[in-house]
C-alpha cells in the first residue's frame, strides 16, 4: 500500500501559565495568570515517500515529539495540517491509526499488566488480524527480536531492553505501512541497539514500510536513514540526506602524516595547508571535493619520505552540534 | 447494518478477552484481593453499625426506622459497589490526562471512552458490593419486601439509575482535568456527597439542601426516592410519577451529559511533554 506523508504549515502551540511559586502566588493565577504561547512546532512543511526511512533529529524540546504527535492522531494542529495516505490523522484518527505503528521509547504501549503474549493477543483482537497474518508476522518478529524468550512474562517486569523489543514488535504486528519510532533506542545497551537497528532495517527491506524515527543516537541516523530533517525550536533548519550534510558542513577533511625524520625547520608546501606540526607529525586540512588525497601525498613525498598516513573524516557529531549551536545564536 | 452489526461483536470480543485477562492478571496478587475482601466487610460494617448507634440512641432518623434505613443503605451500598466494578477508571482520568496516558488509547483504533471505562472491569469492585448486598437483603427481609418479580425488576432498574448518577458523576468531575489537568480532590468531594445524600434518608436535611440534592446534583436519586416509595413513606419533598423509572432517566440524563463532557474535554487533549 502506498501512503505517503505531506505536511503543510504544521503548527502547534502550548499555552503556557506561568506559576509563581508560593501561596501568594497560587492566589494571584486564580484571579490572573500571566499566559504565554510556545511554538513547539512551527510552521513546518515536508514531505515523505513509501518506503522512506527519514531520521527527524534536533536537540531536547525541539518539537520532535509534538510533531509525531499531530502525526498519529494524539494532537490536534493548531494550525495547518499533516496528513497519512491523504488523511488526517487527528479527523479521521480510527481509520489513520490501523495503519500506524507508533513506539515512543520513553513510555511503554504495552499493557502493564499482562503478560507480553497477552498483549498481543489483545492487539490482535483490537486490529482484527487473521490467523495466517498474525502467526507469520510473530514468527518473523521472532527472528529478529527473540520474542518468545519474554513472551511470558509480564509487562512489568521487562527490563528495558526486552520491554523496547517487546514495544516494537507490538507496534508492528498489524503490518502497518508507516512505523513511526520516537527515540527507541534511548538507554539501551549495544546489543539490543543493534538488535532494533537491524529491526527497523528488516522491516524497511522486507515490506517497503515507510519509517519516522527520532533519535540522539547519530549512529541511528548513520546506519539507517536516507534522508534527514533537522528541527530546532519548532522549525525545520535542514532537510536533505546525511551525505549532503556532511559534504555541506564538514567540506575539509583531515590527513596526518607521520614523517621518517623530523624535519629541521617548519614545513611549506605548496597548496598544501598544514594547520599543525609536531615532531614528524604533520596534521594537513583540505577540501575533499577540491583537493585530492594523491595530489597532497605527492606533493608531500616529493620533498619529504612519509612512513605512515590517516585520514579523519570529520565526525556527524561535531557537525550536528554545530548545527544546533547556529540555531541558538540565530535565537 | 451489517457494519454496525460486525462492530458490535468486535467491541464485545473485546470487552469479554479484557475481561478473562483482568481476572489471570488480578487472580495473580491474591493477597490483594483478600485485603479488600477483608477491609471492605470492615468499612461497611462500621457504617451499619454507626446507624444502629444512632438510632438506638435518639429514636430513628427522620421518621425512618433502623431496618428501613438498613434498606435504603443497602440500595446506596450495592450501587456503590457496581460503580466500582464498572465506573472505577473515571478515578483515573485525572492521572492519564495529566501524564500523558491517554496517547496509548489513541494509538488504537477503537474509541477512547470505551477503552478507558467499559473495556476495563474491575473485578475487586464485586468486594465492595458484597456486604453492600447482605444488607440490602437484611434490609428487604426486615421491611417485609415483596419479592414478586415486578418488585425485584423496580429494585434492579433503581440500582441501574443510581449507579447511572454515580459514575456519571464521577466521570463528569474526572473530565474536568482535561481543562484544569487536576481533579482528584472533586473524586472525593464527590464519594463524600454520595455518602451523605443515599445513606441517610436526605429528609433529614434542609429543604433548600433537599432541593439542591434533587434538582441540581440529582443524588438523592441514589437511594431516598425508591427506597421511600418501596417502603410506601411520604417525608422529604414530592414526587411525581414512578421513583425507580425517574431515578433510572435521571441516571441516563447524568451520564449522556457527562459522556459528552468527556468528549469535549478530549478534544482539548494536549498529551504531555516529555
Ligand atoms: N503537552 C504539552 N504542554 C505544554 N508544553 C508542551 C507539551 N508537550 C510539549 N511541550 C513543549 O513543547 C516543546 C517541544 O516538545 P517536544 O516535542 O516534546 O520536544 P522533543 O521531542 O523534540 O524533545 C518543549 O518546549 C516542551 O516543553
Ligand atoms: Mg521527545
Amino acid at each position: 500500500m502506498a501512503v505517503s506523508i505531506e505536511a503543510k504549515n504544521l503548527t502547534k502551540d502550548f499555552v503556557i501559565t506561568k506559576k509563581e511559586p508560593g501561596l501568594k502566588g497560587a492566589f494571584k493565577s486564580l484571579i490572573h495568570s500571566e499566559k504565554s504561547i510556545l511554538h513547539a512546532v512551527n510552521n513546518i512543511s515536508f514531505s515523505i515517500e513509501t518506503g522512506q526511512i527519514v531520521g527527524y533529529i534536533g536537540p531536547n524540546g525541539a518539537g520532535k515529539s509534538t510533531t509525531i504527535k499531530m502525526m498519529s492522531g494524539i494532537l490536534q494542529p493548531t494550525s495547518g495540517e499533516v496528513t497519512i495516505g491523504g488523511l488526517s490523522p487527528f479527523k479521521e484518527r480510527k481509520k489513520v491509526v490501523r495503519n500506524l505503528g507508533v513506539v515512543f521509547g520513553q513510555r511503554t504501549q504495552l499493557y502493564w499488566d499482562l503478560r507480553l503474549g497477552e498483549s498481543f493477543e489483545l492487539l490482535r483482537r483490537i486490529y482484527e488480524i487473521d490467523d495466517d497474518t498474525y502467526h507469520k508476522n510473530l514468527t518473523v518478529l521472532n527472528d529478529i527480536l527473540n520474542i518468545q524468550e519474554i513472551i511470558n512474562t509480564p509487562v512489568r517486569q521487562l527490563s528495558l531492553g526486552q520491554r523496547m523489543r517487546g514495544d516494537l514488535a507490538a507496534a508492528i504486528l498489524h503490518s502497518p505501512p508507516v512505523i513511526f519510532l520516537d527515540e527507541p533506542t534511548i538507554g539501551l545497551d549495544v546489543d539490543v541497539k543493534y538488535c532494533v537497528r537491524q529491526f527497523i532495517k528488516d522491516i524497511n527491506e522486507q515490506y517497503h514500510t515507510t519509517i519516522i524515527l527520532t533519535t540522539h543516537d547519530l549512529g541511528d541516523i548513520e546506519k539507517l536513514c536516507d534522508r534527514i530533517i533537522i528541527i530546532n525550536h519548532g522549525e525545520i533548519i535542514h532537510d536533505c540526506s546525511l551525505e549532503t550534510l556532511m559534504n555541506n558542513f564538514a567540506p575539509d577533511r583531515q590527513l596526518v602524516v607521520d614523517l621518517y625524520k623530523e624535519p629541521e625547520n617548519s614545513v611549506a608546501i605548496n597548496n598544501v595547508k598544514i594547520i599543525k606540526q609536531e615532531g614528524a607529525r604533520l596534521w594537513i586540512e583540505y577540501n575533499k571535493k577540491e583537493t585530492g588525497t594523491g595530489d597532497i601525498i605527492e606533493s608531500i613525498a616529493a620533498k619529504y619520505p612519509i612512513r605512515d598516513i590517516s585520514i579523519e573524516e570529520s565526525k556527524i557529531e561535531d557537525v550536528i552540534r554545530k548545527i544546533y549551536a547556529k540555531g541558538e545564536i540565530q535565537n | 447494518m451489517k457494519k454496525l452489526l460486525h462492530n458490535i461483536r468486535h467491541h464485545i470480543s473485546i470487552i469479554l478477552l479484557t475481561f478473562k485477562m483482568t481476572i489471570q492478571s488480578q487472580m495473580e496478587y491474591p493477597s490483594f484481593l483478600v485485603g479488600w475482601l477483608l477491609a471492605n466487610p470492615f468499612q461497611f460494617g462500621f457504617g451499619i453499625l454507626g446507624i444502629f448507634i444512632i438510632v438506638s440512641n435518639f429514636g430513628a432518623i427522620g421518621d425512618w426506622g433502623f431496618q428501613e434505613i438498613a434498606f435504603l443503605y443497602g440500595i446506596s451500598a450495592v450501587s456503590h459497589g457496581l460503580t466500582i466494578v464498572l465506573f472505577i477508571q473515571t478515578w483515573y482520568i485525572e492521572s492519564s490526562v495529566r501524564y500523558g496516558e491517554l496517547d496509548r488509547y489513541m494509538l488504537r483504533p477503537l474509541g477512547v471512552f470505551f477503552q478507558m471505562i467499559p473495556s476495563y472491569i474491575n473485578l475487586i469492585g464485586f468486594t465492595d458490593m458484597l456486604p453492600g448486598l447482605i444488607i440490602l437483603i437484611y434490609g428487604c427481609i426486615k421491611i417485609g419486601f415483596d419479592a414478586s418479580f415486578f418488585n425485584i425488576l423496580k429494585l434492579i432498574i433503581t440500582i441501574a439509575g443510581a449507579v447511572l448518577i454515580r459514575g456519571g458523576v464521577y466521570l463528569f468531575s474526572g473530565s474536568i482535568s482535561f481543562y484544569t489537568k487536576s481533579s482528584s480532590s472533586l473524586i472525593e468531594l464527590d464519594s463524600r456527597l454520595f455518602d451523605s445524600a443515599s445513606m441517610y434518608p436526605v429528609s433529614i436535611y434542609p429543604s433548600w439542601i433537599q432541593i439542591l440534592f434533587t434538582y441540581l446534583f440529582p443524588i438523592a436519586f441514589i437511594s431516598f426516592y425508591s427506597a421511600r416509595e418501596f417502603l410506601g413513606k411520604t417525608d422529604g419533598l414530592p414526587m411525581f410519577g414512578n421513583a425507580y423509572l425517574i431515578t433510572f432517566l435521571v441516571g441516563l440524563l447524568v451520564f449522556f451529559l457527562a459522556f459528552l463532557f468527556f468528549k469535549r474535554g478530549l478534544s482539548k487533549y494536549e498529551s504531555s511533554g516529555s
